[in-house]
Parts: C-alpha cells; structure tokens; sequence
C-alpha cells in the first residue's frame, strides 16, 4: 500500500493518469481509438517531439532552458540536406553531419550561456532569432521537396502496416521509429548508468556544491547544449524522412510545444530534476491530444486552448503538491532556492 | 574645471544609454545611405505607428522581468483582446449605427479591454504567486490559453467587418503627424514612471525581484507585487490589442506572433536586468526606437528579405549583453 502511495505521489504519475483518461475519453467518444490504424499513427507522430523532447529534458535537468532548437536544428537540417544533395553513400553519414552541424552550434549557446552566466531564456531567445536570420536572410532557405537519394532506403523502410478490414485505409510505421527508440533507450542510460549523468543531475540540483565536489561545471552545462543540438538536428532528419520534404518554417513555434511535453512529464525548470519515462508521458499527452480531437469531432480550432487547459492543471497540480508539502516560510525559502537556481 | 567633471560623471552614469544613443545614430546613418526615403515625415509617422503595439508589451515584460519573472503571454492577451473586441464590435455596433452608439462602443471597447487585461494579469500573478510556477511556466501555458481562447472566437480565421468609423476613431493621427499609439504609449511610459520611481512600488518591485525571501520578512507583500506588475504588463497588452485591432481593422489568432520575443529583446537591450532587480524606462523606450529603426531599415534595404532584421537584433544584442558583461566585471574589479 505503502508503495502504491508513493509510486502515485511521483509527478510522472499524474501524466500517466490524465493521459489514460484522456484515452478512455477518446474511446468513448469515437469509438476508434484503439485501432490498430489509429495506434499505428499516433506512434509515428512521436517520433519527431520525442527525440526533441530527449534533448530538451537533458537541459533541464543540467539546469538550462533551450528553446532555440527548432531554429537550431532548422538550420542544420537545411545545411545538411543541401550539402547532401547528390550523395548516394550511407545514411548514416548525413546523420553524423547534421549531429556535427547541430551539436557545434548548440555549442554555441551553450558557451554563451555558462560562460557569461547570462540567463538561458534571453540567450536562446537571441540565438533562435539569430539562426532564424542566417536560415532565411544568408541562406535563403526554400522548400526541399525531393529528399537525397541516400534516404530513400531509410524513408522507405516500414515496421509494420495496419490495415482496417473495413474501410482499407492502411497506415504504416516508418522505421524511422526505431531512430526514436534508439534516442529514448540511450538518453536513458545516459541519465541513469553514466558518471555523467550523475553529473548532469548535480549540476542542475545545485551548482556551486557540484563546482566544489569537483565537477567542470562549465562543460556539463555546454554538454548538455550540444546534446540538446544533436538531438533537434536528428529529429528534423527524422521529421523531412517522414513527411517526404524539408520546409523552413515546417518546425517555427514547436519548442513551447515540446517544453510543455517535458515540464507535463514531471521535469523540473529549475533543474535536478526529471525522467524519460515522463518525459515519454508527456509527449503522449499532448500529441494524442493534438491528433485526436478530430476523432472527437472538435473542430481543431479548439486545440491550442485544450493544449493550455491541460498544461495549467498538469503544472499547477504539481506545483501544488510541493507547495503542501513545505510549510508555509519554507514554501518561500523554497521558492527562493529555485530562484537562486534559475539565476545561476 | 568643475563642470567637467560634473560631465564626466554624467557621462559615467548614464555610459549605457550614450552607446544605446551611439547605435541608434549609427543606424539611422547606415539608413540615410541606403535608402533615400528614410528621412522622410511619412515614414516615420509610419514607424511610430507600428511600434506603439510592442512598445506597449515591452514596457508590461519589462515589469515582470524586473520582478524575477518574464511574461510570454502578452501576444495571446492582446489578440484575444482583439478577438473579444471585434466580435462586440460586429454584433452591437454595425457600420449603420448612429454616432451616439458609435461613441458608446468606444468607451465600451476601452473600459472592455482594460477589464480583460486585469483579469489575465490577474490569473497569471496568481498562477505565479500562490501557486509558486516559475513564471516562464506559467505565462507560457496561459499564452496558449489566451491564443487558444482568441482561435476558439475567431474559429481558426480572421474576423473581419469592423465598423470603419471606429478604425478611423482609433488610427487617428493628432495634429496631423501624432498617431494616436505613441500618445497611449507617452501615457502608459508616464504612468510606469511615476508608479516606479514616486511610489514605493518601484523599489518593492526590484527587492523582490532580486531577494524574496528578504522582502518576505521585512514584512513586503510578495504575491502582491507579483500580482500588480503582472496585471499592469496585461492591462498594456489589451490596450496594445485595441491599438492593433484598430489598425489592422481585422482580428486573428496569429497576429504579432514575434512580437513577444522583440519585446523581451528590446528589455533586455534596453538594460533591463534578465535576473530581476533592474529596470530602465528610458532604456526600454530607446530599445523600441532602435528595433523600429532596424526593422524599417531592412524592410528598406533593397536585397534583403524580412528575416534578415532577425539576425540584426540578435547579433546586436549578443553584442551588447557581452560588451556590459564585460564593462560591469571591470567595474567590479576596480572595486
């Protein structure tokens, strides 16, 4: 009982129970959720923000905020795709040119950040209009709609295919999947089974007593932007494979939706805290959410505000629960703790 | 002698604002060879009318951020201001009404707006205060609430056929060359200015937004401050949703997108410290002249596209967060 208690007073939890609510409540109302089609379609369209939300988490917990990286990884995408553009070698060499691409420019802010100390919300806010500008204004970044050749094999590739017996209409899933399975067990390992994810934790926890334990500060913070980089440019990768074309602008505004993905699962702003498997919560909340209002017959103009109701209860709620669980001078000194952090 | 160093220590205290002023002039020349049409009446009364709208949401973000805090909601407040507004407007003042009802409308709109701020601000303040989410957080989910709300009104497309009369009322320009949004803005600077620095507000403001625990037991009401800068950054940014809906004479869910970004920009350009404790009004209010400048100034340059005004902010900011960085180390280090 004991433990049931505690494993229900886990943030993650509270996702998971909204998430299965919301599945019940789709069911009810369509009839169609759980069709292999439906289910099928939904795990694709993780892929893309679950990788992304890997990245974002990992700054998290070091204590960071990115939210350039739909620049970010726009950019490298871009470069990538044009650079490549008649290379017919393994895919798995424009991957590791846009992971270079990416992770030196998420180097970037990152440096920017933990060198100057600069709060991370206005550095990313300035990168993100500064990539956006090289993107358009240097580059002159148009629509790619036929992908290099080296690709094919890859975007071709499918896992399985569902198929409705009544209506025929199949739906299928892209072994570009796999990619996102890959990106959440190694995020995993490296949070829990690393030196350095220890690290990343101490870091974000409480800086000044990792600095004196004897952690370089400086390069776990830059690390995890450069992991976040990385991250962001495999997903826009992933995203070209599986909608079939790069567009500029295809990702503008998506970093808000995958921080909400991470905060819902759990993940703390201050740092220190957060897990994938929440962060997995998180990502199926709000994506099924996304998709499956038009099972429900809601017109899609209702998305963005049920996006915010549930992000207001989901935060709300657990910012709650740590209210009530400190009395109410400590709930300040709490408070303050987190401001300190997010100064640091 | 004497005055020399009265100079010089003017100089030395207000050094930021000189090199603010510096690149507002270097701009303004950059733009004088580019482009012939620059230093013309036209375009700077056009300049100031498009600034009014972020001006106004600056000035708000300015306040939060001044608090320890940040406001992303702004864009959502306004547009959903716009969208409450423009649907009052289409059902009770339709382009046949008598002035009487016309009048009415008006002052309605306003006295609407302001309501609608103050509840946001409201909700916000207490999501941020009572609640303790980091603001960022907080003014992050309500901004997809508040946009939300304006596409639910809107139903996802622009709402159009506002009373014309009505847009003329509110893109007046007084004595001819005054667009009505700089006078609000005049106004609105004013206003911040006397509750900063005349009331004890302002200097509750940067306490709490640099230590709360010392304000919370020098007996300073936290949520309150919180509450009040929040709701006077929403009120800003309804009146901003008037202005842009007179302007625009339509309302629709994704106007003033960027909007939010230049304005943390422009605060933060304008010297406004990103960690609470700090705030400049004349900073600000210089920040929105250089941003105008250079958006007028790219949109002008033959050549270059709209996003390339992007790269000019963000480079400049850069530059100007390192070069202070480095200007207050030194000081320190003097010390």
């Amino acid at each position: 009982m004991n433990k049931i208690k505690k494993l229900l007073s886990l943030p993650e939890s509270f996702c998971l129970l909204i998430t299965i609510v919301l599945f019940i409540v789709i069911q009810l109302r369509s009839g169609q959720f759980f069709t292999s089609n439906n289910i099928t379609d939904l795990l694709a369209s993780y892929t893309v923000p679950g990788i992304m939300a890997m990245g974002s988490l990992i700054v998290f917990i070091s204590g960071g905020l990115d939210i350039s990286f739909p620049a970010l990884c726009s950019l490298g995408g871009f470069i990538t795709l044009t650079v490549f553009k008649d290379f017919t070698g393994s895919v798995i060499i424009p991957f590791l040119f846009c992971s270079l691409v990416c992770g030196l420019l998420g180097m970037f802010n990152g440096v920017i950040i933990a060198k100057f100390r600069f709060a991370p919300l206005i550095v990313t806010l300035a990168t993100e209009a500064l990539f956006w500008g090289i993107l358009h204004g240097i580059l002159r970044a148009r629509e790619i709609s036929v992908l290099p050749a080296c690709f094919e094999k890859l975007q071709d590739s499918v896992i399985w295919v569902a198929t409705n017996p009544e209506t025929g209409i199949s739906s299928q899933l892209p072994g570009v999947f796999l990619i996102f399975v890959g990106v959440v067990i190694l995020s995993s390992l490296l949070l829990r089974k690393t030196v350095y994810g220890r690290k990343l934790f101490a870091v974000g926890g409480n800086p000044s007593a990792a600095e004196n334990v004897g952690i370089n500060v400086f390069w776990i913070r830059v690390s995890a932007y450069i992991i976040s980089g990385i991250t962001a440019g495999i997903a826009c990768l992933c995203r070209s494979m599986i909608i079939g074309n790069y567009h500029p602008n295809a990702l503008y505004g998506y970093e808000y939706n995958v921080i909400s993905m991470v905060v819902l699962g759990g993940c703390s702003l201050s740092g220190g805290r957060g897990s994938v498997i929440g962060t997995i919560f998180g990502v199926i909340l709000i994506q099924t959410m996304n998709l499956s209002l038009t099972l429900m017959n809601v017109p899609t103009y209702w998305q963005k505000f049920c996006t915010g109701v549930i992000m207001i209860i989901g935060i709300s709620y657990s910012a709650y629960r740590t209210m009530k669980s400190s009395q109410t001078l400590s709930g300040v000194m709490n408070k303050t703790d987190d401001k300190v952090k997010e100064v640091k | 002698m004497k005055e020399k160093t009265t100079f010089k220590n003017f100089v030395k205290k207000n050094s930021y604002y000189l090199y603010l002023i510096i690149a507002l002039i270097i701009i303004f020349i950059a733009m004088a060879f580019i482009s012939d049409s620059f230093f013309t009446v036209t375009n700077f009364i056009s300049m100031m009318e498009q600034m009014s709208d972020y001006a106004l949401m600056a000035l708000g973000i300015m306040l939060c951020l001044c608090a320890g805090g940040v406001d992303l909601s702004t864009v959502g407040v306004a547009n959903m201001t716009a969208a409450i507004l423009a649907t009052y407007l289409i059902r009770f003042a339709p382009d046949d009404c008598s002035t009487g009802i016309l009048v009415i409308s008006c002052i309605v709109v306003v006295i609407l707006a302001l309501i609608i701020g103050a509840v946001c601000g409201t909700f916000n303040g207490l999501l941020i205060s009572k609640l303790g989410i980091p603001p960022m957080l907080a003014t992050m989910s309500t901004n997809y609430l508040y946009t939300g709300l304006c596409m639910v009104i809107t139903k996802g497309v622009s709402l159009s056929g506002i009373n014309e009369r009505f847009v003329e009322a509110f893109t007046v320009n007084i004595f001819g060359f005054l667009p009505i949004g700089i006078v609000v803005l005049i106004l609105a600077a004013v206003f911040i200015w006397y509750e900063l620095k005349k009331t004890s507000f302002g200097v509750k403001l940067c306490m709490v937004g640099t230590n709360p625990t010392a304000t919370y037991f020098a007996g300073i009401n936290n949520d309150w401050i919180k509450i009040k800068a929040h709701m006077i950054s929403s009120i800003l940014s309804a009146v901003a949703g008037v202005l842009m809906l007179a302007r625009l004479s339509s309302s629709r869910a994704d106007y003033g997108k960027a909007y939010s970004t230049q304005a943390i920009l422009i605060c933060i350009l304008g010297g406004t410290a990103a960690i609470g404790g700090k705030f400049s009004i004349p900073g600000t209010i210089l920040g929105v002249f250089i941003v105008q400048a250079i958006t007028t100034g790219v949109s002008m340059t033959p050549g270059a596209n709209s996003y390339m005004k992007n790269l000019v902010y963000a480079v400049l900011l850069l530059s100007v967060m390192i070069l202070d960085y480095y200007r207050t180390n030194r000081k320190v280090k003097a010390k």
